[in-house]
């Protein structure tokens, strides 16, 4: 029998929290468990026809096992033992630096025990002091470090108020880039360190300042992947005020270090000073700022806030790796109730300004949203919302690179009445939504200065029936859904019908529910395609702290001549079934 | 009179200096806006020098690489400082010189105001400049080749900025598992080319932060749709019976020939910032009390 590595751990971690558990039990000891574990199984299958066309794509792995360990060991008062793992038999990274591992199915343990797919943690925790262990996602501030995955060590300790924080381990395994399909990008190992030092008390204050850094080892792999070995680092100072009254202030403000390819000599003056032993420099080192601002008031009838953040073009952070800097985003934001409580507002305003240091490419955003819920009576409850989003930028009419210049705006309104009444037999909730999406995309393709506008416009409706009966204990519901979406010379129509049920079954110790749904579409002036889709889900709550649940779903579409007029794509067609079956035991 | 002798002279030498050594230039035109990276990169420039002088006479010339970037007004951006620039030699037949010796800063010096916008940023502002190079002697003060310029323009690429559904947004379960528009900005500059967007829509499981659902799970939806920036997906879910279920989505730019689009986030994903959206089934809107936007 083949060798199965997670379910052993995952086997030897049940039992283990198991007989804990049981002796807390029979002896009352000052052990108590909370929290949960199970194992979960998915398979995914695909047929097509025709078979061999590529149509249609897998959008799950076949098989996967999941294993979830996340119970909380309280000793006592003040020790805690919290365990946070949970992991996967097959990798399944199609973005990011395990990107490819996905296709290829395969991984090394180190790549096992790093990939984001799966954590590893334990936090064990005495009063104030918490040692760190395994992969971490710290989020320290908005300006530092907070997005990224690092399995290693650390501690995060509060004596008194102050706030002492250290954390370092590997963010990213070594992986090979390779050219042969499945291909894979490949990444550097990247090693990252944190601190913070601040002090806080809760409901008044927090100052802190924060260091995150991270680092490629460019020896790390033998075929070099396409991005360049980088070294980082940022410091940042944040700080929180509350006064009284509900008014606040907190701003925090940053600077980076980056050096974008460490392969690059490493040049005397004139470039940016290094901060050596921590990170030297060379010409493509760069060093920029951040800053964050926001005040305001919150109490509990109403809030009034206004935050700014402001992104350096050369401020780059390892800790947010998606982050796009150069912008300048300023938002005001209220919330109130009114009208006794049966109001309720949402409103915000902002810009934000992209290649803000560029006048050329420069793109401002503007962004409006406000919901307004109003519950007239105990029968009627009305939400309204609009959404307003703008987009522009200049463009170049230079005789030698000319870009368009773009303007986008985009305003959505929706309006959604509910109806709620009630019989001697029944409740009911009728619900009707509509929404208009008008959205404008201009541009001018210099040097002709003709504008192209293209109007893209989107109605969608959609009505809800739920009843509930007093003296039954099944639960439908029904839906109707109609959407329409026009571009010049095209159109997209659907149609979608679904019903629900849910049963209690066995003295409610099974709940079965499932769903139908159909739906017809059609795409400008091909044939119609029909779809439908029917699922079944089975709760069964085998103990009080064990719950079973299985569930199967089915997908099939049916083209019309959208792909093609003739065989074999005509009426091409596929069935895609999925099934889920997972215990978990929870402790309390 | 010597002056005469001498410029005349300077003249001959220089005239067979043309003669012996010829230059080919190829500079992109839209080179990456991070200039403090192009010596480590092979798609800014190529400069071939084929070295024609006669076998035995004195085939391999010693010569210093001279280059300059200068602004719209004429401005000089940066040089090589001749003086501590390394010796290139010149073998006799074909040299293929990259970036790597004409951009590195121990030598190619950046000027003033554009030094610490560099130092700053790793860019200079976005604008129209002008590449100039031509090889010197040895000692500098003779020019070997006739100087070949080039224009190019500057300008950060911005990767789509995800519009819709709106960051944090709930939509109804109802119409999600039938209908979810994604919408983004295009890529700025806008391309002359097609430009490619793939649409990645991952599901962020129990346990899992948005981050860990994007770098580790297969997606949901995983689809390239060329030079248009909407999609309308159908997701052939059910989404009604189950609890609140949220999603990371993001879109990653690529050219006509599936090379991706970096833009100027290093990672060399060309992936947009991510944003996440919840499905939320019609008895978890009703408590919520309120429903966002998002049809």
């Amino acid at each position: 029998m083949k060798s199965n590595p997670q379910l052993k751990l995952f086997l030897l971690l049940f039992l283990l929290s198991f007989q804990m558990n049981t002796g807390n039990a029979q002896t009352k000891s000052p052990v108590t468990i909370t929290g949960s574990m199970g194992v979960s199984y998915e398979h995914y299958g695909l047929s097509k026809n025709p078979s061999a066309s590529s149509f249609y794509t897998a959008r799950r792995p076949w098989n996967q096992v999941r294993f979830s360990f996340n119970p909380n060991f309280q000793f006592g008062k003040n020790f805690s033992l919290p365990f946070n793992m949970n992991f996967a038999t097959k990798p399944t990274n199609f973005a990011g630096p395990f990107s490819g591992l996905g296709t290829i199915g395969k991984q090394n343990f180190k790549q096992w025990i790093m990939n984001p797919a799966n954590n590893f943690a334990i936090n064990p925790k005495y009063k104030w002091a918490e040692l760190q262990l395994g992969t971490q996602y710290l989020n320290y501030s908005e300006l530092s470090t907070g997005d990224i995955g690092v399995f290693g060590a650390g501690f995060d300790v509060k004596p008194k108020t102050f706030l002492i924080k250290f954390f370092t381990g590997t963010s990213q395994q070594a992986i090979n880039q390779t050219f042969v399909a499945p291909t894979t990008p490949g990444a550097y190992k990247r090693t990252n360190w944190m601190a913070q030092l601040g002090k806080e008390q809760e409901g008044k204050y927090k100052v802190a300042f924060n260091m995150a850094k991270g680092r490629d080892f460019f020896s790390s792999v033998t075929t070099p992947p396409t991005p360049t070995p980088q070294d980082g680092m940022i410091f940042t100072f944040l700080t929180d005020i509350y006064f009284k009254k509900g008014v606040f202030f907190k701003t925090e403000l940053g600077k980076s270090l980056y050096t974008q390819n460490t392969r690059l000599p490493y040049p005397g003056s004139g470039t940016v000073k290094g901060f050596e032993p921590f990170i030297k420099s060379n010409g493509s080192t760069q060093s920029d700022y951040a800053a964050t601002l926001a005040f305001g008031k919150k109490i509990s009838k109403w809030e009034l806030g206004f935050k700014g953040r402001y992104l350096g073009a050369g401020y780059l952070s390892m800790g947010y790796p998606y982050q796009q800097s150069d912008k300048l985003d300023l938002t005001v934001n209220t919330k109130f109730n009114a009208w006794k409580d049966k109001m309720n507002v949402v409103a915000s305003v902002g810009n934000r300004t992209n290649d803000i240091s560029n006048a050329l490419t420069r793109a401002n955003q503007f962004i409006g949203n406000l919901n307004w819920f109003t519950q007239f009576n105990e029968h009627w409850s009305l939400n309204v919302n609009y959404n307003n989003f703008g987009f522009n930028t200049p463009g170049s009419n230079s005789l030698i690179n000319p870009f368009p210049s773009i303007k986008n705006v985009s305003n959505d309104v929706g309006f959604n009445p509910t109806y709620t009444w009630s019989t001697k037999k029944m409740s009911n909730i009728l619900t009707f939504s509509y929404n208009y999406s008008k959205y404008k995309e201009t541009y001018i393709p210099y040097p002709l200065l003709t504008p192209v506008t293209t109007n893209n416009n989107t109605h969608t409706a959609l009505l809800n029936y739920i009843p509930t009966f007093f003296n039954k204990k099944i639960s439908p519901d029904f839906s109707f859904l109609y959407f329409l979406n026009q571009i010049p010379g095209f159109k997209s129509q659907l149609i979608s019908l679904s019903a629900g049920l849910a049963v209690p079954l066995a003295k409610e110790k099974i709940n079965l529910r499932g769903q139908l749904q159909y739906m017809l579409s059609k795409n400008g002036i091909f044939t119609n395609n029909n779809n439908a889709i029917g699922s079944i889900t089975v709760d069964y709550k085998i103990h009080p702290k064990i719950n079973w649940n299985t569930s199967i779903s089915s997908n099939y579409f049916k083209y019309g001549n959208e792909l093609s007029s003739v065989a074999p794509l005509l009426g091409a067609n596929y069935l895609e079934t999925t099934i889920r079956t997972g215990i978990l035991y929870r402790w309390k | 009179m010597k002056n005469s002798i001498f410029f005349f002279f300077l003249f001959i030498c220089t005239l067979q200096s043309f003669a012996q050594i010829t230059q080919t230039l190829v500079f992109n035109t839209r080179p990456p806006a991070a200039v403090n990276t192009w010596d480590g990169r092979n798609d800014v420039l190529t400069l071939i020098v084929n070295n024609t002088s006669i076998q035995g006479t004195a085939p391999t010339r010693s010569t210093k690489i001279n280059a300059k970037i200068t602004d719209a007004d004429g401005n000089i951006v940066g040089q090589t400082n001749k003086s501590i620039a390394p010796i290139k030699l010149i073998p006799n037949g074909s040299t293929t010189i990259r970036a790597a010796e004409v951009f590195d800063r121990n030598y190619f010096e950046y000027i003033g105001s554009y030094k610490n916008k560099i130092n700053q940023t790793g860019r200079i502002p976005s604008g129209n400049y002008t590449f100039t190079i031509q090889l010197d002697s040895s000692a500098g003060n003779l020019a070997l080749t006739q100087p070949i310029t080039r224009s190019f323009l500057l300008a950060p690429i911005q990767l789509p900025i995800l519009l819709i559904p709106v960051e944090g947004s709930s939509l109804p379960a109802e119409v999600a598992q039938s209908v979810i528009t994604f919408r983004w900005t295009p890529l700025v500059p806008r391309p002359k080319e097609n430009t490619k967007y793939r649409l990645q829509v991952f599901e962020v499981l129990e346990h899992q932060t948005p981050m860990q659902a994007l770098r580790g799970n297969q997606p949901l939806l995983d689809k390239t749709v060329s030079n248009i920036t909407q999609y309308i997906w159908n997701p052939q879910l059910i989404f009604k019976d189950s609890i609140p279920t949220k999603f990371i989505w993001t879109i990653q730019s690529m050219d006509i020939q599936n090379n991706i689009i970096v833009g100027e986030v290093p990672n060399g994903e060309g992936r947009s910032e991510a944003k996440t959206f919840m499905v939320v089934p019609a008895n978890a809107t009703e408590r919520l009390g309120k429903r966002n936007n998002g049809l």
